[in-house]
């Protein structure tokens, strides 16, 4: 496994074609988008900006973490979204049928960086942070990497995510919902917990994790506690999404103990999850 | 998509004359960047070549480092955008050693933005940009909403001579006065600016505004409120720079909602001699060039071949 990390591409601002956009749970669709200019430079772990609409309604547009990216002939030719319809942009987005033109920014944000000694992997998704599980994980086999463990937490049957939507074959999907429709009733840290009593999970292995900031602070103390690093991808409401309004500050903790904001867009999305501080956690330190 | 045209029947179009002058400072072409939504400036690189803008103002400077807002920053209102960064930046000394040497790469007119938290401190920030090379004029941000005290440069006549003329003192570059509308009347501050020296004025920074959660009963933003901009804001700014461009003699930066060619063409005709892309920055990072390519047509479509034709040439009623 090599642990080169490519020169990023810089993003651009492109129309690309919807190719499909079809429902995978009574809330959640994904979108395939050819983009055969730019899909060749998305690495795993990071995000586009789309636009959904000409209207302004909304006017900025919507941050999305790449789902997969579509080959033709081996060749990268488009690249897929995971989106739960919530609001008026992801409402918009859900309308799009095939053959429109969708105007998006990318390739955006950092890109996941694995340890060259790492045999194994676990994925811990909470909602809709299940979205870039896919890219990641086909990432991690690409490197050689099989052991790969994917502990997937939703509300409920509704918004729990078909595994092989999910993620690729070859995963061991552990699968937790809070009214236990599918999966254990609980939350992902019960899994985890067990991964770690019975050493399938241990330091040394890759972790990558996405989900909501209550399910961060309780992975992050978790695997803290049993001293195993983690890679968290983010997400902040964004203006731009390359840097320029500011607007995605989160905060996190320096190696010299200072609080400081960070831009979720361009300094992340991914950071070391046990260097994120939340909301209520904060001490002084940080100037405002 | 079209049916190939037959070129040999068009007339050939006029050439249209872009270029705009503010004072002693000439542009290729009327279209800068707004201050706080252009970043340094590189971020667009990648996007298109930034030397084809007439100017490229840069994010908001002050003396001192500061850590920008608490979050929430940002909420999306309709058509437009509440702000509350806060003026995050690294500070002056560390912008001009690491920061203006990639700027000055960049090709279009650099106008570097300062704000300072006294009077003093203006005077500090422009000899400090004014002793550096490649800088084509100063914006004073004498308006930001979200910082304290930022507002108050702009609201009261007095305040904005002694700071545009603590400016003047110190430095030779063309001065950008940016201004405030959340005044009762911004013709006496335009005035006041425009006595103690400035070059030119800038109209407008963000409005004052507050958006609410009021299943939480609480503000959005992280400080409670923050500045309005977008495309919402436009109508109330061509209205300002209007009464500025009759008011004063120097000329009219328009800024406030643009996002196409026709939004410039209502600045100009409303008296803007050139204008800033802002907001729409953010959610069509092209645009900017976008209108530096569409702005000849529409020029032509009024039988004008300059900007200067253009501007101020709105016929009001009665």
């Amino acid at each position: 496994m090599s642990n080169a990390t490519p020169e990023l591409a810089p993003p651009v601002c492109v129309d690309g074609e919807v190719l499909e956009n079809r429902w995978i749970t009574p809330v959640t669709k994904v979108m395939k988008i050819h983009a055969p200019d730019v899909a060749p430079g998305m690495q795993p772990g990071q995000f586009v900006n789309l636009e959904t609409t000409k209207t302004l309604v909304p006017m900025l547009r919507r941050p999305m973490s790449i789902h997969k990216v579509v080959k033709h002939q081996g060749i990268a030719s488009g690249f897929c979204v995971l989106y739960d319809v919530i609001g008026p942009g992801t409402q918009n987005l859900s309308e799009m049928t095939p053959g429109t033109k969708i105007s998006f920014v990318g390739p955006l944000g950092n890109m996941i960086t694995v340890p060259e000694t790492a045999r194994r992997a676990t994925i811990i998704a909470g909602g809709v942070g299940i979205g870039p599980v896919k890219f990641v994980a086909e990432s991690l086999q690409e490197r050689g990497m099989r052991d790969i463990t994917v502990v997937y937490g939703a509300r409920d049957a509704d918004h729990s995510v078909p595994v092989h939507e999910a993620m690729p074959d070859g995963c061991r999907p552990l699968l937790c919902t809070d009214d236990g429709s599918v999966g254990r009733k609980g939350f992902v840290t019960s899994w985890t917990e067990e991964l770690i009593e019975r050493n399938r999970l241990t330091p040394g292995d890759y972790v990558f994790t996405c989900g909501p900031h209550a399910m961060f602070k309780a992975v992050r103390d978790l695997l803290g506690k049993h001293g195993i690093a983690a890679e968290a991808a983010t997400e902040e409401f964004m203006g731009c999404g390359f840097g320029v309004c500011f607007g995605c500050p989160l905060y996190q903790r320096q190696p010299d103990g200072q609080v400081e904001m960070k831009l979720c867009c361009v300094d992340g999305c991914l950071f070391p999850l046990d260097t994120l501080v939340f909301e209520g956690e904060l001490e002084d330190g940080v100037s405002a | 998509m079209n049916a190939t045209t037959t070129q040999a029947e068009a007339p050939p179009e006029p050439a249209v004359d872009l270029s705009v002058e503010l004072g002693p400072l000439k542009l290729a072409n009327p279209i800068g960047t707004g201050s706080g939504t252009y970043g340094k400036g590189v971020e667009f690189q990648s996007f298109y070549d930034v030397a084809r803008l007439g100017c490229v103002v840069v994010k908001t400077i002050t003396v001192e480092e500061r850590a920008g807002n608490p979050p929430p920053r940002l909420a999306e209102t309709a058509g437009g955008l509440l702000n509350s960064i806060g003026l995050q930046n690294p500070g002056v000394e560390r912008y001009i050693a690491e920061v203006l040497p990639k700027l000055r790469t960049l090709g279009a007119p650099l106008v570097i933005n300062i704000a300072g938290h006294t009077v003093e401190a203006f005077g500090e920030l422009a000899a400090a940009f004014g002793a550096e090379e490649g800088i084509a004029a100063l914006e004073l941000n004498m308006s930001c909403p979200n910082v304290s005290g930022g507002l108050d440069y702009s609201t009261d006549p007095k305040v904005a001579h002694e700071v545009v003329a603590r400016a003047k003192d110190v430095t030779d570059l063309p001065l950008i006065a940016k201004l405030s509308p959340n005044v009762t009347d911004i013709v006496p501050i335009g005035l006041a600016c425009q006595e103690a020296g400035a070059t030119a004025v800038s109209a407008i920074n963000t409005y004052v505004g507050m958006a609410i959660d009021w299943r939480k009963r609480k503000p959005i933003l992280g400080r409670g409120f923050g500045g309005l901009s977008g495309p919402c804001i436009k109508v109330l700014a061509l209205r300002l720079v209007h009464r500025l461009y009759q008011a004063l003699d120097i000329p009219v930066i328009g800024i406030g909602g643009i996002q196409t060619a026709d939004d410039v063409m209502e600045y100009l005709v409303a008296g803007a001699t050139a204008v800033q892309v802002g907001t729409a920055n953010f959610y069509r990072p092209n645009c900017a060039l976008e209108i530096v390519e569409a702005l000849p047509g529409l020029i032509r479509e009024l039988g004008a071949t300059s900007v200067r034709d253009v501007v101020g040439t709105l016929e009001m009623p009665g």
